[in-house]
């Protein structure tokens, strides 16, 4: 066996080893120049900051870190905003940001931040139509959401100016048809506010858009929901025989099961409560119910026979239709719940309260966190506090508190919570408890600062202190207290008013 | 310490025996192919190859613009070059792109420094001193035919991976995953055995393509368990690596996408070690029984 020899070679390990190194550096330091192209950093940041945003959002994160992940957003907003336009694709990746922190902070329900934002989002997406189109119509949604009005009329009215004039109708329609429902959100919330002349133009103005897709529409899904849509305007003017009559073309046209059984229902809300025909009615209720019972809509109109029949008094088929829903649909919480309801109040007609109070309790322990569960112990409590007994109702009072507080205190969704709020100083306001009533109010607007209808609290309490406790100080006080947090508003005018009109005396 | 003239290579022991005296001489094999790297040149040619592949994954890093994004997207067809040179998407597709280009580079490119190792190999275990320039020129002249053999070992190679899998989708269904992949490995492993001894067939006994893999197959016949440890132990090397890189998606969302940049330097690596310990010890082993017992 010949030795093996150790030549030169040796002397190329410290070269080997010296360009191994310097191309794994070069490998790691491509990162670096990667990060030089301002899209792909932008890409990167936005990978990271959706990254911790879904472990905020499957909970393997702390909620408190909700601020990190917004900051994240936010930082590539703020980085990138000014480039923007010099770079292609940049500006897709920063309205995608703005867009994400403004849905993230919906979902926490932040919601004045979530509107801001989806306002910014607007701005920023000069260039991208279809992200300004859902940027403008979120912020609209959110507002209405808030009872913000005056700012969803606002929003709303811009989207419409924007994305609904003729021209774009049906681009907008592709985009997304719910788009098309703004001016029938327009025409309702004028109605709210009072404006009916305006909320006629807003119908007015519906029609003709829906009429236009409807005969200009290649689209066969967009001219269907542009027919619901014009039977929603029909419906929502009180033009009852003209919607009867478009109920007719369409039951012809479309023939789905799911189809059917939302004209039907239709058909039969319209004789009941627009063309007063109850007992056609009815029948068209139990119709629906029995031709097509897997429809949403059959558990509905078992409800509504019944509540006909319950309105007549006929007390025996209105208690079997009512039962009939409970067992047929046991899993649609929100029929059964009212029909349980319903024959509470049934019971209480026949004057068996025992039998009455009994169902309250039960609506009040299943299903806890609905209307129904939050008005069932004030339903006893008024009950016997009408009967005057005093022991008893105050009891009963003290059980209904008890059960609000929970609720506030439980892992609920903020509106369940608003509502067990509102429901918990009823409860000391009918109980004579003014001053627990009066703190709780003023506690409210800091407690849910999103929810601006908790501001006129100022009011209520004023009032109670003015009226209820005779302390016109502490109630002038309050009033000072709502004009400072909130200068310039309507709410601050009238508790000046208030606080004038206190002083006077 | 042995002395000056006492040979690194030991004496050809005969294989025989079972699993564990089998393990032994490989072991063996392997520790005489460690040992040759006292001459820093036999590390030369893969460390070449080494570098090459670490300056194609440079480049791919770096191509997050067109047209460099488009080059690399003709290896994923059906996918633009946009798409490449997004972020994660650019560091998520790179293990893939980089493999099939491997292929193209295994045939063409990585035969010939792997000649040129086993041409140094050689010249070690015969007391020789070759240079780099001249291994390179040995087995440049036989280019064509460690292509046509390293194209057929592909080709085979290939087959024995996707039949398994097809065959068992056929008989057992589509939950026959995890059987279908380890019957893939043990049949490619088997596959790649057979070859093994065609290379340093071309090189060290100048046969030609058909003769080379002839002798291959005899030689592997004869040898089977020993030459199947001798392309299996070093693949072990390679496997969490290779497991890492079909976990992409998981490593990027759960870790970072730029970890898939430290697999993919590590998988290299740990390439470049089995490689040298296959083709070191494949040369040794071929020599050794050209010696003493012919391969035919």
């Amino acid at each position: 066996m010949k030795e093996i020899r150790k030549g030169k070679g040796t002397s190329l390990l410290p070269l080997s080893v010296a360009l191994i190194a310097a191309c794994l550096m070069l490998v790691a330091g491509a990162c670096g120049e990667r990060e030089q192209n301002p899209r792909y950093a932008a890409e990167k940041s936005l990978f990271n900051a959706r990254k911790t945003r879904d472990r905020l959002l499957q909970g393997t994160v702390a909620s408190e870190f909700i601020d990190q992940v917004v900051d994240n957003y936010r930082k590539i907003v703020q980085e990138h905003r000014s480039s923007m336009k010099q770079h292609e694709g940049l500006e897709e990746i920063v309205v995608t940001a703005q867009i994400e922190l403004a849905e993230l902070e919906f979902r926490a329900q932040r919601f004045t931040d979530a509107r801001n934002d989806f306002e910014e989002a607007a701005e920023l997406a000069q260039g991208i139509p279809r992200a300004r189109a859902n940027a403008i119509y979120s912020a609209a949604v959110i507002a209405e959401l808030m009872e913000d009005t005056n700012t969803a009329i606002e929003l709303y009215k811009r989207f419409y100016g924007d994305y609904l004039n003729r021209e774009s109708l049906e681009g907008t329609a592709a985009m997304n048809t719910r788009y098309l429902i703004t001016p029938l959100k327009l025409s309702e919330l004028y109605l709210g506010s009072g404006s009916e002349a305006e909320s006629n133009e807003w119908l007015t103005a519906g029609k003709a858009a829906y009429d236009y897709l409807i005969e200009n529409a290649s689209d066969t899904a967009i001219v269907k929901e542009m027919h619901f849509n014009l039977l929603t305007c029909q419906l929502q003017g009180k033009e009852w025989q003209q919607a009867l009559e478009t109920i007719r073309e369409l039951r012809a046209r479309y023939r789905e099961p799911a189809d059917r059984a939302s004209l039907w229902y239709l058909e039969a809300k319209i004789l009941l409560e627009g063309t007063n025909e109850p007992q056609k009615a009815l029948e068209r209720f139990l119709g629906l119910s029995e031709e097509l019972p897997d429809s949403r809509e059959a558990s509905i109109a078992l409800l509504s026979a019944g509540n006909i029949e319950f309105s007549r008094r006929h007390y025996a088929p209105a208690k079997q239709l009512y039962q009939r829903l409970i067992d047929r649909f046991p899993d649609r919480t929100a029929e059964v719940v009212e029909a349980e309801w319903q024959l509470a109040l049934l019971a209480e007609a026949q004057d068996n309260w025992v039998d009455a109070s009994l169902r309250y309790k039960s609506i009040y322990t299943k299903y806890s966190n609905t209307l129904q569960g939050l008005e069932a112990p004030l339903r006893i409590a008024e009950n016997y506090k009408n009967k005057g007994e005093t022991d008893a109702a105050n009891a009963a009072f003290n059980q209904a508190i008890e059960h609000f507080n929970g609720i506030i205190e439980s892992q609920v969704s903020q509106s369940v919570k608003i509502l067990a709020e509102k429901h918990l100083v009823r409860a000391y306001t009918e109980q004579g408890k003014w001053t627990e009533a009066a703190d709780r109010l003023l506690e409210l607007p800091d407690r849910y600062p999103d929810y601006i209808r908790f501001r006129d609290n100022y009011l209520l309490a004023a009032s109670i202190f003015e009226q209820e406790l005779g302390n016109n100080e502490r109630a002038a006080e309050i009033l000072r207290i709502c004009q400072t947090r909130y200068p310039g508003t309507e709410l601050a005018l009238e508790a000046e008013r208030q606080y004038n009109r206190i002083k006077v005396k | 310490m042995g002395s000056e003239f006492e040979p690194i290579v030991p004496a050809y022991e005969k294989i025989e025996g079972g699993l564990l005296g089998n393990v032994r001489l490989v072991w063996k094999s392997f520790t005489t192919s460690l040992s040759l790297l006292e001459n820093a040149r036999l590390a030369f040619p893969l460390l070449m190859y080494f570098v090459i592949k670490l300056c194609i994954a440079l480049l791919y890093l770096v191509s997050v613009r067109e047209p460099l994004s488009s080059f690399w997207a003709i290896f994923l067809p059906g996918t633009s070059g946009e798409v490449v040179s997004h972020y994660p998407e650019h560091l998520l597709l790179m293990q893939v792109i980089l493999r099939r280009l491997d292929i193209f580079l295994e045939i063409f490119v990585h035969v010939l420094f792997q000649a040129v190792t086993i041409a140094l190999v050689a010249a070690a275990l015969a007391g020789e001193r070759k240079t780099l320039g001249s291994g390179f020129r040995l087995s440049a002249s036989r280019y064509p035919h460690l292509i046509g053999t390293v194209f057929l070992s592909s080709v085979s190679i290939q087959v024995c991976v996707l039949a398994p899998d097809l065959l068992l989708r056929h008989l057992l269904g589509p939950g026959s995953g995890e059987i279908a992949t380890a019957g893939a490995i043990i049949l490619g492993l088997f596959a790649q055995a057979f070859f093994l001894y065609s290379i340093p067939a071309i090189i060290v006994t100048r046969d030609g393509l058909f003769r080379a893999i002839r002798k291959s197959f005899s030689l592997t016949g004869r040898t089977l368990l020993y030459t199947y440890l001798l392309v299996g132990i070093p693949f072990i090397l390679t496997v969490p690596t290779l497991l890492l890189s079909f976990k992409t998606r998981l490593i990027a969302f759960r870790l970072s996408p730029e970890v898939l940049i430290y697999v993919l330097l590590a998988s290299e690596l740990m390439q470049l070690i089995a490689t040298y310990l296959i083709v070191s010890a494949s040369t040794v082993t071929y020599i050794r029984r050209s010696e003493t017992e012919g391969t035919e």
